[in-house]
């Protein structure tokens, strides 16, 4: 293990308050990740705008941090989310695509993967069923599943209750599960989250 | 396995990126940190710059005789359409990209507050950095006044200031028939008055560009741009064309009216066979977005961030530049410098592989000034 960086986010960007190039160490940390959400969720040329724009939109508001927010990604989960929103009609394309055909758009973009393996029906089932969630409720879903953002970093991200992310979350889940054919829906847990 | 997990898997063969992938985004970010003023290309062409339709032979070939440097292109140059690689349905096209930037570009020039027109003597100092395949970079430092009557500059390093006054007064028909007098002679204000003219809805702008290239003789009167090597082909890149030379002109001005800039922009986004190729550097070294209407050969180049026009350029067809060589008239206009580069280019305009930087225009600085030689 790396020892941990001595200066958190915030302080980062308490720092390019004054040096504002400063501001490139946030990219360093959090581009790669969040560049893989987004393409999980665009494609990879769609997430190569919405990554900088994320981060050209967040330099513009640095001087708006939250400094008791140690951790950035919630806001910048949070700006990606808009930016991810403004695609919500391809997004839900590219999914009921993958559920008809059974390629999956985004994986075609890549040539490193091949989406049709083993669990394809299922797949397509889950395409299905998250191109039919509302995009409120698919961003909550994402987020947790895809981004490993808490209840709370959710909520912060998304400017909304916890409790609104709880029952969002809810709503998502038995949506996913009742398409994947499985036990009632009313029985999701929620002690399996973070 | 539950509903969670299976979700964590879907699309998990998704990589996460390569350095290369998230170096474009990170130069713009660190362009962005640079760059905490954002200031407005608000000065202009220069005099021995001056773009006009009649001018054209001669200014391709000054354009040609600049000497440049290697801009660093973030990414590959764009070929044409038919050698590049087919893109996936799914990602947004190049079409939507180009008017998605386009749309930002707009939305950027109407929040600039609009300010008085300058009065027909202010001086406008630019400075201009071009780039030539196979020459390198060199800059020039000009002076000139709004309307285009007096003009300034060095003759050489070290050499006392030139000050020019053109024997030609400026067109009469400036603010009766602005297009007209933009061809006529392309000045900051004639550039100014040409866009401030032209209707704000994009169908409307754009047949009134129809209606005056047709009248002035359609393609030879984009032969104006300083870098486009290409004859435009068909409505659209003539159309492409004459507005990038209208904006090129203004940026290299006092720019236009905040919302003349917008709806130019606007239109421009309404063109079809529009793209934009991103992460790439004009010839003065910043970063810059590239928007063409002919495959990415010929492109107008914006401020990633400002979405300002910083500059132009163009990439090899694999065939080389087709340039017209001056009359002797029009060589003299040009520094002797510049005279013995142009002559030189003209002897050997073998062409560069497709898709190499082979000309390259970009403003460094424009700005209003007190007068000749002030900066």
């Amino acid at each position: 293990m790396p020892p941990p960086d001595p200066e958190d986010d915030a302080a980062l960007i308490e720092r390019s308050w004054l040096d504002p190039e400063a501001f490139a160490g946030l990219y360093d940390r959090h581009a790669a990740p969040l560049h893989r959400y987004a393409a999980r969720r665009l494609g990879a040329s769609a997430a190569d705008d919405i990554v900088a724009d994320t981060f050209l939109d967040a330099f513009r508001k640095r001087h708006r941090y939250d400094r008791t927010v140690t951790d950035a990604r919630p806001w910048l989960y949070g700006i990606a989310a808009n930016l991810i929103g403004k695609h919500s009609r391809s997004e839900v394309r590219m999914l009921r695509a993958y559920a008809r055909t059974g390629t999956d758009p985004v994986l075609t973009e890549t040539d490193e993967a091949d989406g049709r393996l083993a669990s394809a029906a299922v797949r397509q089932d889950l395409a299905a069923a998250l191109a039919a969630l509302t995009s409120g409720d698919r961003d909550v879903l994402l987020m947790i599943a895809w981004a490993d953002l808490s209840y709370t970093e959710v909520a912060t991200a998304l400017g909304i209750p916890v409790g609104t992310v709880r029952s969002r979350l809810h709503r998502a889940r038995a949506r996913i599960r009742a398409a994947l054919g499985g036990d009632d829906p009313t029985s999701v847990r929620e002690e399996s989250l973070p | 396995m539950n509903d969670l997990d299976q979700l964590r898997e879907f699309r998990a063969e998704i990589p996460y990126p390569e350095r290369p992938r998230l170096s474009p985004g990170r130069s713009r970010l660190l362009a962005a940190t640079r760059r905490p003023q954002r200031r407005r290309f608000t000065a202009t062409r220069r005099n021995t710059l001056l773009l006009t339709a009649t001018a054209a032979a001669a200014a391709v070939a000054l354009a040609a005789g600049l000497a440049g440097y290697g801009p660093s292109t973030g990414n590959a140059p764009a070929g044409h359409p038919k050698a590049l690689p087919s893109r996936p349905k799914a990602v947004p096209s190049q079409g939507v990209l180009a008017a998605r930037v386009l749309r930002d570009a707009s939305a950027a020039a109407s929040r600039v507050p609009p300010k008085t027109t300058p009065s027909p003597g202010q001086w406008i100092y630019s400075k201009l950095v071009g780039y030539e395949h196979g020459q390198g970079t060199s800059s020039s430092e000009n002076w000139i006044t709004f309307d285009g009557t007096q003009s300034a500059y060095y003759e050489s390093s070290g050499s006392p200031i030139t000050v020019h006054t053109s024997p030609v007064a400026p067109p009469a028909n400036i603010k009766s028939d602005p297009l007209a007098a933009f061809n006529t002679d392309a000045t900051p204000q004639t550039a100014y008055y040409a866009l401030a003219s032209l209707p704000t809805a994009p169908g409307q702008l754009l047949a009134a560009l129809d209606k005056v290239t047709e009248a002035a003789g359609g393609a030879n009167l984009v032969a104006g741009n300083p870098v486009a090597g290409q004859t435009p082909k068909n409505k659209g890149q003539l159309e492409f064309d004459y507005l990038s030379l209208l904006l090129w002109n203004a940026a290299g001005g006092v720019g236009a009216p905040p919302n003349a800039e917008a709806a130019a922009f606007r239109a421009m986004a309404a063109i079809p066979g529009v793209t934009i190729q991103q992460g790439i550097t004009d010839a003065a070294g910043n970063p810059a977005i590239g928007v063409s209407d002919d495959g990415g050969y010929d492109q107008l180049l914006l401020d990633p961030v400002s979405y300002q026009v910083t500059g132009l350029r163009q990439l090899s067809n694999g065939i080389g530049p087709k340039m017209a060589a001056p009359s002797p008239q029009q060589l003299a206009k040009f520094p002797k410098a510049m005279q013995q580069q142009i002559l030189r280019k003209l002897k050997s305009p073998a062409g560069p592989p497709k898709g190499t930087v082979i000309q390259s225009l970009a403003y460094a600085q424009v700005s209003e000034v007190s007068g000749p030689g002030v900066k």
